[in-house]
């Protein structure tokens, strides 16, 4: 009897860790292959929010478009300036055939990011990037449906700077995340990814 | 099966935690990425800046300093330079000065798991003696705020700097493209 339970209690604890090792596996195949199947990760979903390119952005209005979406905020000195020029760069060099893809930069910091200071900030790189902001309730919702993580730091001169995740994601036609990029991606390494998230269904 | 049992049997608990705990310690460390940039001047690579000039003052010189052009509207920049200390004593950078900056600070950008954080160094920027620190994206950098006005490809910046020992030094940031990551880049840039 006592070993019956100690066999079903020894599988009732390594069936989670098994999901682990899965959930890791996928990472590890995404970090070697780029785009790989992410089907089950949850990550994405509806939004609307105010853009750069006037009126309001849906998740609806991306349905079939692959799209690259990345969070971030305009008084960011370092990072985001540098994320932003190089998604323009590689933006540029898929050339006509990368016209259906679209890019996404949501400001984690709405307080101070109107759309006007998007639109502004955004025209020095690329018109091809689409800046989107909204009320805090609207980002935070956002910002949960991509599990990005983000906090206000205070600095001293009672101004304030933006902790938060980094990186890109690459969403297929459907939605469904298919990829993600890291702010320092080379390159041809980007470029590769986003031929790949175009060519599939 | 709850986890009552799980506990009273001890050891499937213990190895979950334990295989857990790998399983996070695997992912940070390939979330990990170096977040100092001071480095041994011996593994230095020569790089010859293409831009900007070299300044000498007492024991430090100052070499390859830039920012980057800022976005329309930016009320932020980052400067960027190698600070190497050829004395025997260690320097300190004091303060930072700037005509068209509110605050001049210097900042370090770090990245766990996936959240980038900029943060105000806690205690003034040390040059140790033979040593060579790089302000660089993704590292150190100088944190302009409350920028007065925009910077623009090709702008020389100029900026006070002090420093515990070594004392005043007034250098120029020339500024490259925004896209540029490192001074070489401005005249690709062009």
């Amino acid at each position: 009897m006592l070993r019956n339970v100690r066999i079903a209690l020894w599988a009732a604890c390594a069936l989670p860790l098994l999901a682990l090792l899965a959930v890791a596996g996928l990472e590890l195949t995404q970090h070697s292959n780029g785009v790989g199947a992410y089907q089950a990760s949850g990550i994405g979903g509806p939004f609307k929010l105010a853009s750069s390119s006037g009126g309001e952005l849906s998740s609806n209005d991306l349905k079939g478009t692959p799209f690259l979406v990345f969070f971030g905020y305009t008084h960011c000195p370092d990072v985001c300036p540098a994320t932003v020029s190089d998604v323009s760069t590689w933006l540029d060099a898929l050339g006509p055939e990368g016209k259906d893809v679209k890019a996404l930069f949501i400001s984690i910091d709405p307080e101070r990011d109107s759309v006007g200071s998007l639109k502004d900030y955004l025209s020095s790189f690329s018109d091809r990037i689409i800046g989107l902001t909204g009320t805090p309730d609207e980002i935070a919702n956002v910002a949960k449906e991509y599990r990005v993580y983000y906090a206000k730091h205070p600095t001293k001169d009672g101004d304030y700077s933006m902790d938060h995740s980094a990186v890109i994601y690459l969403m297929d036609r459907s939605g469904k995340l298919a990829g993600t990029l890291t702010y320092d991606e080379k390159k041809e390494a980007a470029v590769a990814k986003l031929k790949r998230l175009l060519a599939a269904a | 099966m709850n986890r009552s049992h799980c506990k009273r049997f001890g050891v499937p608990l213990s190895f979950l935690v334990a295989a857990t705990f790998a399983i996070f310690c695997l992912g940070s460390f390939s979330a990990a990425k170096p977040a100092s940039s001071a480095q041994d001047p011996s593994k230095m690579v020569a790089a010859t800046p293409a831009t900007g000039e070299e300044y000498e003052i007492g024991k430090l010189r100052i070499t390859s300093p830039w920012m980057r052009a800022t976005p329309r509207g930016a009320t932020v920049a980052s400067g960027y330079m190698t600070i190497t200390n050829m004395g025997k004593e260690p320097d300190r950078l004091l303060s930072v000065e700037c005509d068209i900056a509110s605050t001049v600070e210097v900042h370090e950008m770090s990245v766990s798991g996936e959240v980038m954080k900029m943060r105000p160094l806690e205690k003034p920027l040390e040059i140790a003696p033979g040593s060579v620190v790089e302000l660089k994206p993704n590292g150190y950098h100088l944190m302009f705020s409350r920028l007065k006005q925009g910077v623009n490809q090709g702008d020389k910046v100029r900026v006070t700097m002090v420093f515990e020992k070594a004392g005043k030094v007034e250098i120029e940031l020339p500024a490259a493209g925004i896209a540029a990551k490192g001074p070489a880049d401005a005249d690709k840039m062009n």
